[in-house]
Order: structure tokens, then sequence, then C-alpha cells
């Protein structure tokens, strides 16, 4: 037994605790009724928010390479930066995180302030950056993976110098894990790790289900004929409840409800199986009864 | 007897390794995939297939693959990392599914760009943020001066050969001078008139200290050379060396 967990309105239906053994049998005068449904996405469910970016431009020592036209790392990083800061929609949150750059820099701690200001002090400041001191684009990277705050994009722009010992493949499995895709903007010659072409989610708890309700969702039992009555309700996907013997109208909380009918036999026990998927185009719907006691076929 | 016992325990452990690493290829993947495939809340459990025997949960498979593809298409530019995990999700159910092969293909969880970096004027991007990011980068660096070497060198000679002069070294005065007229060699058509001029004027005042009149003419010939119409402050000038300045001018036809 796992406890009570329906209520009843009429004093005869009695929704007896049937537990999820298979052995349960109903009293001789009523019947059981389960109802187990399988939804899909709701239809009216409201549009993702805007996402939330990071933008982290690795500004340490080592970005003062140049390359073989004369340009070095940290003039094309701070160009790509700011080009992108200038063009990303403000309807959507952007922090930008400089790594190092300041000749006290160390590898110590990653950095977790973003820049201050609106944009066009951001992107001044990212114009402004000069490639100094050390730090660590992947511990800042797995800062972000932990901070609180969702995030669904992050932009690095580095050359893929890691002065730090940090690793960039699992920093970019730790974002992967929290839903946030990893753009390496690289610069100069230094060749990726291979893992990051294979980085893939591998954390399946908690993984979000976009507008799956989570709501309970209830049925009531109705009596038939010219004056239907509601006679108790129970919770979709919960444990059977005990029903009265005869002809009983069966109403699952839907948008549209769904109204079927059925005979419920003395000692019988049934279960109505549901799928509704109302976001597809078009929507569809489809349920059956499944007789669960030994003694019947099912129709 | 026991070479052969090592040989035959060698071979046993190789063939045991070969076989523990076959295994692990074939189900390495395949647990990767179970452990990505665990029910979500709200689905059956276990995870139905398209193949499912029971037609109601086939059914099933059927409408959830098509819904997840539907919305992961949706959010394949707006948030591509939901758009992976729905089309993994797809895979979950409909292991062969093309379409959400292709999908994951197109939304990775990590995408590399490696912008071309060259010197340039910098060109207006792309309308869109993350379609930026692997655009050429023209970045504007001025090339660096050929002659900064010569000119940082006239400029010294300069600073020096007016600071002896003020404190009478006229020899001194005389070798920096000379020194940036090498410099002045040096840059040849890319030399500043100006400093020319001021350099040889330097020049010529402390040859006429030195009471060298001839060297301080060709001082104010070269002077007047790099700058035609050069005349000398009135009262900060002494008149011999006026007298020298005006003498080579009028020599040259220069009234």
């Amino acid at each position: 037994m796992r406890g009570c967990a329906v209520l009843s309105l009429a004093a005869w239906l009695c929704l007896a605790c049937a537990g999820s053994k298979g052995g349960d049998v109903p009293p001789v005068d009523e019947a059981r009724l389960q109802v187990a449904m399988w939804s899909g996405f709701e239809a009216a469910a409201a549009p993702l928010p805007p996402y939330r970016t990071a933008l982290v431009v690795d500004s340490g020592r080592s970005m003062s390479r140049k390359n073989e036209d004369g340009v070095s790392h940290i003039l094309a990083a701070r160009l790509a930066a700011k080009r992108f800061v200038e063009a990303a929609t403000t309807r959507a949150p952007l922090d930008v995180f400089v790594v190092a750059g300041e000749r006290a820099a160390t590898c110590d701690a990653p950095t977790v302030e973003p820049l201050p200001g609106d944009r066009s002090v951001i992107a001044a400041s990212v114009g402004r950056l000069r490639a100094r001191g050390k730090g660590s684009v992947g511990a800042t990277l797995l800062a972000l993976a932990d901070s609180p705050d969702p995030l669904e994009r992050v932009v690095v722009v580095t050359n893929l110098f890691e002065e730090c010992g940090s690793d960039l493949c699992s920093a970019a499995a730790a974002l992967a894990d929290r839903g946030a895709r990893l753009d390496v903007v690289a610069i100069g010659d230094i060749v990726a790790p291979d893992c990051l072409g294979t980085v893939h989610e591998a954390d399946v708890e908690g993984v979000p289900v976009p507008w799956t309700s989570e709501r309970p969702r209830r049925f009531h039992i109705k009596t038939t004929g010219s004056d239907p009555a509601i006679l108790g309700w129970g919770l979709v996907n919960d444990i059977p409840v005990g029903v009265r013997t005869g002809e009983l109208e069966i109403v699952v909380d839907l948008s549209p409800p769904l109204r079927v009918t059925r005979q419920f036999e003395a000692g019988a026990s049934w279960k109505l199986e549901v799928l509704d998927f109302p976001s597809l185009e078009p929507p569809e719907r489809q349920w059956r009864w499944q007789r669960m006691d030994a003694t019947a076929p099912t129709p | 007897m026991v070479q052969g016992q090592a040989q035959r325990f060698l071979l046993r452990t190789a063939a045991g390794i070969v076989a523990v690493g076959l295994l692990a290829l074939v189900l390495g993947p395949q647990h990767a995939r179970a452990e990505r495939c665990v029910p979500w809340p709200g689905e059956p459990k276990p995870l139905p297939q398209m193949d499912a025997e029971d037609d109601l949960l086939e059914r099933w498979a059927v409408l959830r693959t098509a819904e997840l593809a539907q919305a992961a298409r949706e959010l394949e530019t707006s948030h591509p990392a939901r758009a992976h995990r729905l089309w993994q999700r797809v895979l979950c159910i409909d292991p062969t599914n093309a379409e959400a092969t292709a999908g994951i293909g197109r939304v990775p969880l990590v995408r590399m760009h490696r912008p071309d970096v060259r010197r340039g004027r910098p060109e207006t991007p792309p309308g869109d943020a993350f379609a930026s990011l692997g655009v050429e980068l023209a970045v504007a660096v001025p090339r660096p001066d050929p002659n900064a070497a010569a000119r940082r060198a006239l400029a010294k000679a300069l600073t020096s050969a007016a600071e002896h002069l003020k404190n009478a070294r006229f020899e001194e005065a005389l070798a920096s001078a000379a020194e940036g007229r090498t410099a002045v060699g040096r840059l040849g058509a890319a030399a500043d008139a100006s400093q020319t001029a001021e350099l040889e004027t330097l020049g010529a005042t402390a040859a006429i200290a030195l009471g060298r009149e001839a060297e301080a003419r060709r001082s104010f010939a070269r002077a007047l050379d790099a700058k035609p119409d050069l005349t000398l402050d009135p009262v900060r000038t002494s008149p011999k060396v006026r007298r020298a300045f005006d003498a080579v001018r009028e020599q040259r036809g220069q009234p």
C-alpha cells in the first residue's frame, strides 16, 4: 500500500487505496479505475526567455604574439569581441568577462565579475584591452558553468594558449551539461584540442523539458444520462481509485476535455490510457481502455 | 617449460585486453546513449522505441519524435544547445532518424571559428553577432615606419646640438650636427625640411663661434636648400651669425 491519495465527493464512492500490487481485488460491489496519460508539449506554452550570453575575452600576456602580418592576437581579439558586443541583440542579456589583462593577474582566481556599464561602455572597454598578466580561460568557463544564472550561449575569444594548465574540453563539457553552447573564436595558429569536437552533455539528471507541464492533472467521474452528477475525482498517473458499477463518464482535464464512457462491472479493474500531443500540427490525441484484471479480454 | 607457460600467460593476457577493448568499443556508445536516454519526467518507462510492440507506445514514439523535431527546428538558431538536446532525444527514441543526426551536426555543442586575421581597414561585419564570429578580422594597424630609427637619431641630434650650443660646447655641438646630418642623409626625401634647416642653423652657429666661417656658410647653404624661405630671429640671433646667413642668401640670389 502506498497510501490513500484520492478523495471522493460521494460518500458511497469509496476511493479505496488500491495500492500497486496486482493481486488487489476491488470489493464485489465496485470496480477500479486508473488513468494514465503521456502528454506532449503544451500548445500555448510561453515562449522561451531570451538567451543569456557570456563573452569571455582572453587578454593574457600570450595574446601579445603576432601573426605573420604583424597583427597581434590581442588586436584581433579586441576587434572580434568589440564587433560581437556591438552586434549582439540588446533584447538578451550579455555579460563580458576579461581573462587577465592586468599585470598583476595570476592563474589563481578565475574571472567571475563581468565588465560594468552599458553596451557602449563595455565595447569601449573591450577596445582598450591589453595583453598582460596571466589567467585561465578554462577556469573562467568552469566558473560560468557553476553560475546560478542559466546560460544559453558562451563565446570565448582566445589564441588557445593555456598558461594556467586548465582543460578547455572539461569546461566545454560542463557548459554543455548546463545547456550552454560554446563558440570558440580561435586567433592564431594553435590547433584546438580534438576533444572539443566530441563534447556532449553527460548529465542526464535534471534535464529541462521545455513546455511540459508538471502540474498534476485530474479526471472526474460522472454519471451518465440526462442529469449527470459528479461522483468524484482522481489524479492522472496515480494509483487506481474505486468506482461504483454501471455506466460512468470519465472526464480528463485536458484542453479540450477528454470525455469517455465505460460500463464498469463489479470487481473489474480498468485503466484508461491517453496520449495527448496538443502542440503538434495538427494536434493528436488517442486513448484506449485496458482491462487490468485477468478475468476478461481487453476490448 | 616455464618459458612456455609465460608465453601462454602473455598471449592470454593480450587476448583479454583486446577482448575488453573490443567490448568497450561496442558497448561504449550504447552505454553513453543509455545514460542520455533515461526517460524524462512524464515519459513512459522504459522509453519506448519506434518499433515498440505496444500500439499505443509505438504511436507515442511517433508523435514524440515529431514533436521534438518540430521544437528542435524552431530552436536551432536562438537556443542551439536546447535544440541539440531535443535532437539527441529524438535519437533516443528513433536511433536511425536521419533528420536528427543532421540536426545534431548543425547544432554542435562546441563550434570552432578561426577567422582570418590581416592588416587592413575594418569592414562592417554581418548584422548578426553570432554570424560575425568566423568573419575575417581586418585590423587597422599602422605599418612600422622604416625610417623610424633615422628620425629618432635626427631628433636626438637636434636636442643635443641645441644643448651643447646653449652651454658653449661648440665642438660637441658640431659633432651632434654632423650626426644629425648623417640621419638626414638616411632619410633622404623623407627628411623634414624644418628639422634639417634647424639642424644646419645650429651647426652654422657653432662653426661661427669657432671662427669657421666657411663651414658655417656651407651649413647655411644646406639649410636654405632644405627650406628656401628660412629666416633667422633678428632679436635672438647674433649679428655675426646673421651676417653670414645674409651673405649666403645674397650668393644664392635671395634678397
